[in-house]
């Protein structure tokens, strides 16, 4: 019998949280590549995802989920193209608190925009917490200039319950009609 | 049942609704169970709990009778002397809140004529005089005040799903004879593939409750969020009821003050009661609500209509601003995102209609999704959600489409429509069914029974 795999992609700036909402819902200990940051990076967090991380869903008959985080630094990205073949969405991680979160949100829908535009994102912002500026409704007004439309829902990326829903959303999107009960 | 008599009950503030229900069940499943008889002759009083008035003639009943009440309500209710029917009623439930009546009086009655010696005897069985206030059911159900009857008289809701109950009586929800039954399966006369035809018998919860209890709690709050009503067509949505004016609820005056606030960027304190008030905090989009806004008296201010000038709206002045700053920030607990405040409110108002703005000759588009992590769940959310991005359509075509009860894509088209999510289109409907199954969607399936605590690990 052959097996099932499929790949989610999470992507974002660095410090945005993808190592922990892969974390969050990941049926093994996430594989991690972090270094000492030694770059700008070094200024958000000590350490930082030099490759990519990796989790696990395991689902009936031995079918597999993928959970892809790719590196934050920009430098890392032509592991991107790699990354994203027989991925299924996006889930685009974007922290508040970041000095143009406008920006970031350009640079990585520029980056994926076919991968985006064949499958489907879903947007998590985290840190809205700390920064309750720009709001949802300014993330929609964005999308809409850059011709796009997804889900955007603020989370925290160490809450299991906002990272199923975000993979929830990706899910529908892709199929509406899509049901547990099938 | 722990004797034959049959249950001598008198129906007071019931809706004609649930009235008719009851009326239904008494003459035909509970025809041994009770018998309607005027006050003076009953030994159980049935009330409506979630009827104008109820709460009222329950104090009322409490303070001059010494009979056990029956409260049905979609909240649950732990009244002292009472037992609670969860809507929608159930011929179980009925039966067991009979049951559990009768335990009530049976023990009333013990004390009553146990002599005073043997009270006095054993402290575990310590009994009031008579003429004492009737303790509460919970006072009835500590094992140390009757072993015997204790596992018959506990906590659990009449309600409760199956497996809480014994299996001697069959489970059914109980509708009126007009009531029409809901959709089960493929519409016969639908001339889609009834093996796409996508029927939702089951509720996809946005994340899997932790017991059965909570599980009970969560329809009983969707049945409050999203109303009970049956399907309807467009032609008869006014007929039906399936149309309310936010004007006449605290939504209208909650709405109009939230556009004032993010209008003016200043903050609003919207009093919606003599004591209460949902403070309008525009800059960093929040609300504080001094009411618990998923507690009962919410729910109560925004599904009934209010009187005139119930509501006020007040500009804080700087001074007032500062005290209220401090208070919110030693309550953060009511403090809420500004978004899903309304939502809720929209919802709790909506019960499942749709709003007096709502164009049946037009056609909507999601421009936006809600934002589901932080705004209180319904059923099918995101199906209806995503298909009502990816189309434009009628709230009838989506639930259609989806094979879902209207009230949930009705209940969500009104929240949608106040956070201004909705845009109306002119365009006829577009035709992207989903009823063909796309590529991926048993792995997408899976997936999601997976995530929401099913399928293998």
């Amino acid at each position: 019998m052959s097996v099932t795999n499929k790949k989610i992609i999470f992507t974002g700036p660095v410090g945005s949280g993808k190592t922990t909402a892969i974390n969050a819902i990941s049926d093994i200990r996430t594989v991690t590549t972090d270094a000492l940051a030694s770059d700008m990076t070094q200024s958000r967090k000590p350490q930082t995802t030099v490759a990519m991380d990796y989790g696990l869903i395991t689902l009936e008959g031995d079918e597999r989920i993928h959970l892809y985080g790719t590196p934050g630094q920009e430098r890392f990205d032509f592991m991107w193209n790699i990354l994203i073949k027989g991925g299924i969405g996006l889930i685009l991680l974007l922290d508040n608190t970041r000095t143009d979160p406008f920006q970031d949100l350009k640079f990585y829908t520029h980056a994926f925009r076919e991968f985006i535009e064949q499958q489907q994102m879903v947007v998590g912002i985290t840190r809205m917490d700390l920064q309750r500026r720009p709001g949802i409704a300014e993330y929609h007004q964005w999308l809409e200039q850059l011709g796009l439309n997804a889900p955007v829902f603020e989370i925290d990326a160490r809450n299991r319950k906002d990272v199923i829903t975000l993979i929830q959303a990706l899910l529908y999107s892709l199929d509406p009609g899509v049901s547990v009960d099938e | 049942m722990m004797q034959n008599d049959i249950l001598k009950a008198s129906m007071l503030t019931i809706s004609p609704h649930n009235r008719a229900i009851l009326e239904f069940f008494f003459a035909g499943a509970g025809k041994n169970l009770f018998r309607i008889t005027p006050a003076h002759e009953a030994e159980t009083f049935i009330i409506d709990y979630d009827h104008p008035g109820a709460h009222e003639e329950w104090e009322r009943i409490h303070l001059s009778q010494s009979q056990p009440c029956i409260i049905i309500s979609i909240r649950d209710i732990d009244l002292p002397n009472s037992i609670w029917v969860a809507k929608p009623l159930t011929t179980k439930a009925l039966a067991d809140a009979a049951q559990r009546v009768q335990l009530l009086l049976q023990n009333h009655n013990k004390k009553m004529v146990v002599p005073a010696s043997a009270a006095a005897s054993s402290s575990a069985s310590t009994l009031k005089p008579v003429g004492t206030p009737i303790p509460s059911t919970r006072d009835f159900a500590q094992p140390a005040l009757d072993p015997v009857l204790t596992p018959k008289v506990s906590s659990i809701p009449a309600s409760a799903p199956q497996s809480f109950l014994s299996e001697d009586i069959s489970v059914t929800t109980l509708r009126t004879p007009f009531e029409a039954a809901p959709k089960t399966n493929t519409n016969p006369s639908s001339t889609r593939n009834p093996k796409l035809l996508l029927v939702r018998d089951t509720v996809t919860p946005m994340v899997e409750p932790t017991s059965n209890r909570d599980s009970v709690k969560q329809q009983q709050r969707w049945s409050l969020l999203c109303g009970t009503l049956p399907d309807t067509t467009p032609e008869n949505l006014q007929r039906d009821r399936h149309i309310f004016d936010a004007n006449q609820y605290l939504l209208g005056s909650l709405m109009e003050a939230t556009q004032q606030a993010k209008k003016t960027g200043q903050v609003f304190q919207v009093f919606i009661t003599r004591q209460h008030y949902i403070l309008l905090l525009p800059q960093p989009n929040y609300a504080f609500s001094s009411l618990d806004i998923h507690g009962a008296e919410f729910a109560d201010l925004c599904t009934y209509p209010i009187t005139s000038n119930q509501v006020h709206i007040h500009i804080p002045t700087a001074v007032e601003q500062a005290q209220l700053d401090a208070y919110v920030q030693q309550h953060p607990t009511h403090l809420y995102d500004l978004d899903a405040c309304l939502w809720t409110t929209t919802l709790l108002t909506s019960g499942g209609r749709l709003h007096q703005l709502y164009d049946p000759n037009k056609t909507y588009r999601l421009k936006h999704w809600p934002n589901l992590t932080r705004m209180e769940s319904i059923p099918h959310v995101m199906s209806i959600a995503a298909l009502w991005t990816q189309q434009a359509a009628t709230p009838f075509d989506i639930a259609k489409q989806l094979g879902i009860p209207q009230r949930y894509v009705f209940a969500f088209h009104s929240a949608s429509s106040y956070l201004l999510l909705l845009h109306q289109e002119q365009a006829a409907p577009t035709s992207n069914s989903i009823t063909e199954p796309k590529k991926n969607r048993g792995l997408f399936s899976r997936l999601l029974k997976r995530l929401l605590g099913g399928g293998a690990k």
